[in-house]
């Protein structure tokens, strides 16, 4: 909250700068908030940089295949074991969002996908070299920096901050939702939910489902709340930032609901694992294996995004779940409906009715799933089991 | 693209969004690009199998028609 203060309070200032000039002063202006925050940014920061850089100089400049794979495992293993220490090394230092828990440094989840993601594009030659200060640009932009929405550097750079009246009143008023959204429904709902889940024993099983439900509303009003916030910050600095959420919970599949649900993230899954392990096995297991190819790009990708979000197997098992639903519905639903009676499926597809069951049942399975987001596997299964039995 | 992507194109205009429209989803466009790789003998990156160029059926047949001009 200091921070997006002291954001707001400045922004005046920056609306001085010469257009020409403001990317280089918000590029400043970010990299000193976060060094106010906590110095060791400053230091993973600059390291991101440096191997960002280094990575998309060298890469088109080794012809064997044989080291630029080598290049390509060690930078992203670099990157991977950041990533593990942040996520393990315990502490609040890293904590963004009310949903966050236990991190150490902050943004650093975030700041790993931006650095697999360039070092990725290097090595599929979708980048040159890239300049530091791009980079760090990118990297540091204080709104989107402690928890996304995940910019593209491409999108990102090819930008010039503009600034009007009409694009900052628009970004405060963003801001406000945002807030509104997560500081005050998002945490209410939280603090209720939260005290069931740790201790379910003696609520009915519809108090213990409602509070399913108000989790996954919970951590949608979290980060599309903060998404809200850091779009309204860039958007009074002049820059224009990825949307994140576009109402998932009032989708009719599960397929449907993730193309909605923090879009920037299930852009980066789709792009750097699920596109290329689906078509790797395409490749080697030929058309007839389709389904196989997709079903392990999917769970590839859904077990990766629950370890994104902590590293434990009850993240892992949330992952697989929702890789599951999206098999169900991507994969497996449309050719077992071409089996149903075809006026079924018409009244399925076409009837209002229909369509609030399937937003009803896609809304429910979503929430079932999230316990295992919100505390360990044991737990998880003894929630679920007092909700069935 | 009804036969490869099993879902019904009757009414699609050329620049209708296909992926936002709910009819092609990732495992959609995975199939889509290796239809088209097989049946057009183009080569076509991972790197390209993005909503950019398959967001509807102008862009597949704008991104098509460029790569079978270009290499891979």
């Amino acid at each position: 909250m200091l921070g997006l203060l002291g954001a707001l309070l400045l922004a005046p200032l920056y609306w001085l700068v010469p257009a020409g000039r403001r990317r280089a002063v918000a590029t400043g202006l970010s990299v000193a908030a976060l060094g106010a925050i906590d110095a060791r940014l400053l230091g993973l920061l600059a390291a991101t940089t440096a191997l960002v850089c280094g990575v998309s100089t060298l890469l088109p400049r080794i012809r064997d295949a044989r080291a630029r794979l080598v290049a390509v495992t060690g930078a992203l293993g670099v990157v991977v074991a950041c990533f593990v220490l942040h996520k393990t090394g315990g502490g609040a230092g890293g904590q963004a969002l009310a949903s966050q828990q236990g991190l150490s440094l902050l943004g650093a989840s975030y700041l790993t996908l931006k650095a697999a993601a360039a070092i990725l594009d290097a090595a599929r030659g979708a980048a040159g070299p890239l300049r530091p200060g791009d980079v760090l640009a990118w990297l540091s932009f204080f709104p989107t920096y402690p928890a996304g929405p995940i910019e593209e550097l491409g999108h990102f750079r090819d930008q010039t901050p503009h600034v009007d009246t009409a694009r900052v009143l628009t970004g405060l008023e963003r801001i406000l939702f945002g807030l509104v959204k997560a500081l005050v429904l998002g945490a209410h709902l939280g603090a209720w939910a939260d005290g069931i889940v740790a201790d379910p024993a003696g609520h009915d099983r519809l108090t213990l489902l409602a509070a399913l439900y108000a989790e996954s509303l919970r951590f949608y009003l979290d980060f599309a709340g903060y998404s809200d916030v850091a779009i309204g910050l860039a958007a009074v600095y002049g820059f224009e930032v990825a949307e994140n959420f576009d109402a998932p919970f009032v989708r009719r599949n599960y397929v449907q609901l993730w193309q909605r649900w923090h879009m920037t993230l299930t852009g980066w899954l789709r792009t750097y694992l699920f596109v290329p392990v689906s078509r790797q096995l395409l490749r080697r297991l030929g058309p007839e294996r389709h389904l196989a190819a997709v079903v392990a790009g999917q769970l590839v990708a859904m077990t990766a995004c629950g370890l994104w979000h902590g590293i434990s197997w009850n993240f892992a098992v949330w992952g697989m779940l929702q890789a599951a639903g999206l098999i169900w519905v991507g994969s497996l639903a449309r050719p077992l409906g071409a089996r149903l009676p075809a006026g079924l499926v018409r009244w399925w597809r076409r009837s209002r009715v229909a369509h609030g069951l399937a937003i009803g049942l896609t809304f429910t399975t979503f929430s079932l799933t999230i316990v295992f987001a919100v505390t360990d596997l044991a737990s998880a299964g003894r929630y679920l089991a007092l909700l069935v039995g | 693209m009804t036969s490869v992507l099993g879902v019904d194109m009757t009414g699609v205009e050329p620049g209708t969004s296909i992926i936002r429209n709910g009819l092609i989803d990732s495992v959609g466009l995975v199939r889509l690009a290796a239809f088209l790789e097989t049946e057009l003998g183009i080569v076509i990156p991972d790197r390209d199998v993005t909503a950019t160029h398959f967001d509807s059926l102008a862009a597949i047949d704008a991104y098509v028609r460029r790569r079978t001009r270009t290499p891979a």
